[in-house]
């Protein structure tokens, strides 16, 4: 991924299509055969799939950073892809970067549950760019680098005849997601559901991460997960006296249709799930606001977020 | 005495009162301490200027010899009584010259970092931790965004550059004092020793580098060169001496920029050129941490830059810290660092 994304950093500001096809063909002739069809993919204005959300990404980089320190970066930085890419600490003795082929391998072999920790591996095996770019194949944000024509002339300077005009044509992108099901096409929208559960780290600055659930009839099920951020102060207060159980850091909290603490969560789409009892996960969820004083009974249900499913 | 009291904040600069100086002063002032050459730090017009012989010579070759009222050259590790106070400079390891300033009255000691870096640089002494009770520092690159890739590294990055364009005049827009003769010795350590083609203003300062035993290799005036004879060829100087320079050239010359501004992707892509150069004389964010923790002062003061970070940092780890939102430095760097 480093030499892939130190390619892209030099096309964003080639000056023109020669000085373009000369990188490029620098780029595949020293490329392995099996990430060719793949960067030329990448670099052009195809739709990019995204893999995972950069609220996922985020996440782990929260794990490993002070929150203030990420802040007072963001402000500076101004966008969270390169935010994360920059202050991730570098570790040392950390494998080799992968090559875009390994990515794209490991991301069609590996079960939604191993993915977080090989996206770790490898954010620790990039230089500050590797990971950059990793980060924007991964949310499916890379941009164009270079148009069809520039890449193809370089792959023939490359001295490479073994790839068919079909094969650069036809998009890398498979028409599935990771887990098989067909690709989906996601709705962005907003609801209101009810705190169940929150953890919590063993510091006061460690983040706050929230379980709510949405009415399916008379109960309340499980929807998503997320960080408290911007309400921590309400959810905190909440917490300290509402609590009815206790699982180690987790505590569950009190949500019955009288009782408990509504908030509204963005969401970047809605997908199938056979991990929720729900049958439904958020994407990207996000707390935009908890309201104390509204009841728990006036919380939106399941069938809404079913309505919001892909069809198919 | 307490060593908080030992400098006071005023309009010009911190002042210490036991010795009746001020230093890097940004107002003309009597009596002056000056840590190095760069012109946020050392201007022209002081009664009196105490640095090192070869600040001084930075600031005659930019100011002219009547630079201030008098001048005194003081030796790394030359104690200087200045009234009650006792003056020690340090090398900086941040250009030619470059020193922190150990200030001690009745046991009591603060020092001064002025700019600084820990980074190898070949042409200026590197960085000399020295214990105290107030410990000064900067903080250009006081984010955690901030860690600047081993400068061999980027200078590697030019050359495969002009291998791949050979045809094309490679121009490096850089500070005229520090950088440039940084990037130089660079670039020579790296097996180029082809002419490199430089503005005025940097090849005066390059003089300065040569007097003092910092050897640059062969160097060339840009003024009068035909765009043509540039192709495959370095130039050195500021972004601004670029204009016009290259209209008639049969091939557009590779553009880059060496600043430690370069991480950012948006600043790069704004005045990065083709190929901006992560190169930096200020210390970046694990240099500025692992170095108040080497110190370990029992407080640590930051005179300007990326401040409110740096704070939070030493707090966490127990370390008292305040900033000083000093006014009038870094703005010149804020372009040309």
């Amino acid at each position: 991924m480093n030499r892939l994304a130190a390619l892209i950093d030099r096309l964003a500001v080639a000056p023109d299509a020669d000085v373009k096809r000369r990188m490029l063909a620098e780029y595949f002739a020293d490329a392995q055969e099996s990430d060719r069809a793949i960067v030329a993919t990448l670099l052009s204005a195809k739709p990019k799939q995204r893999h995972v959300t950069l609220a996922l990404i985020r996440g782990l980089a929260e794990t490993r950073l002070d929150p203030i320190l990420f802040a007072l970066s963001l402000e500076f930085v101004g966008d969270m892809a390169e935010t994360i890419a920059l202050l991730w600490p570098q570790r040392h003795g950390a494998n080799k970067d992968p090559s875009p082929s390994e990515v794209y391998e490991a991301l069609s072999t590996l079960g939604r549950s191993e993915l977080p920790k090989r996206i770790e591996a490898w954010l620790d095996a990039c230089d500050a760019n590797g990971r950059w770019a990793l980060i924007k194949l991964l949310t499916g944000t890379l941009g164009a680098a270079a148009t069809a024509s520039e890449v193809n002339g370089a792959l023939l300077a490359a001295g490479i005849d073994t790839l068919t005009t079909e094969t650069r044509e036809t998009p890398q992108q498979p028409q599935e997601d990771l887990f098989g099901k067909p690709l989906q096409i996601v709705t962005p929208g907003t609801l209101d559901a009810v705190l169940m559960y929150v953890s919590s780290g063993r510091s006061k600055s460690s983040p706050l991460i929230c379980t709510f659930g949405a009415w399916k009839d008379d109960t309340l099920v499980p929807i998503g997960k997320a960080e408290a951020e911007s309400v921590r102060e309400v959810i905190a207060n909440f917490v300290a006296s509402n609590t009815i159980n206790r699982f180690g850091p987790v505590r569950e909290v009190a949500h019955a249709r009288d009782t408990g603490l509504v908030l509204t969560i963005a969401f970047e789409g809605v997908r199938q799930s056979l991990r929720q009892k729900s049958g439904i996960a958020l994407l990207g969820a996000q707390i935009i606001k908890a309201h104390p004083g509204k009841a728990p009974s006036d919380a939106g249900d399941i069938g809404t977020l079913e309505s919001l499913l892909p069809r198919g | 005495m307490r060593a908080a009291d030992i400098l006071k904040l005023t309009p010009a600069g911190l002042y210490c009162e036991a010795g009746d100086f001020y230093l890097d002063p940004v107002r003309k002032s009597p009596r002056a301490v000056i840590t190095h050459g760069h012109s946020d730090h050392a201007r022209a017009g002081h009664g009196a200027v105490l640095a090192t012989a070869e600040t001084l010579a930075v600031m005659e070759v930019r100011y002219g010899p009547k630079f201030a009222g008098a001048r005194q050259a003081a030796r790394f590790n030359e104690t200087i009584a200045m009234g009650d106070a006792r003056v020690t400079l340090k090398p900086a390891g941040h250009v030619l010259g470059s020193a922190q300033v150990l200030i001690e009255v009745k046991g009591a000691r603060v020092v001064l970092s002025g700019d600084y870096k820990r980074a190898r640089d070949p042409t200026c002494p590197a960085f000399e931790p020295v214990p105290c009770d107030v410990f000064i520092t900067e903080a250009t690159f006081g984010l955690p965004i901030f860690r600047h890739p081993p400068a061999e590294v980027e200078v590697a990055k030019l050359l495969h550059s002009l291998t791949l364009f050979p045809e094309r005049a490679h121009f490096v827009g850089a500070y005229s004092l520090g950088k440039a003769q940084r990037l130089i010795a660079l670039l020579r350590e790296a097996g180029h020793h082809d002419s490199i083609f430089v503005d005025p203003a940097t090849e005066r300062l390059c003089a300065v580098y040569e007097a003092h035993q910092v050897a640059l290799g062969a160097l060339r005036p840009l003024a009068g060169q035909s765009p043509n004879a540039l192709a495959g060829k370095i130039v050195i100087a500021p972004p601004s001496a670029r204009t016009d320079l290259f209209a008639e050239a049969e091939n557009e010359p590779i553009t880059s920029f060496a600043s430690g501004w370069m991480r950012v992707r948006k600043r790069a892509r704004q005045g990065g050129g083709e190929l901006p150069l992560i190169i930096s004389d200020h210390a970046d964010w694990d240099e500025l941490t692992a170095t108040a923790r080497e110190i370990a002062p029992g407080e640590l003061w930051i005179t300007h830059g990326e401040e409110a970070a740096l704070v939070h940092w030493a707090k966490s780890i127990g370390m008292s810290a305040r900033p000083l939102a000093l006014k009038g430095y870094g703005d010149e760097e804020a372009q040309h660092e």
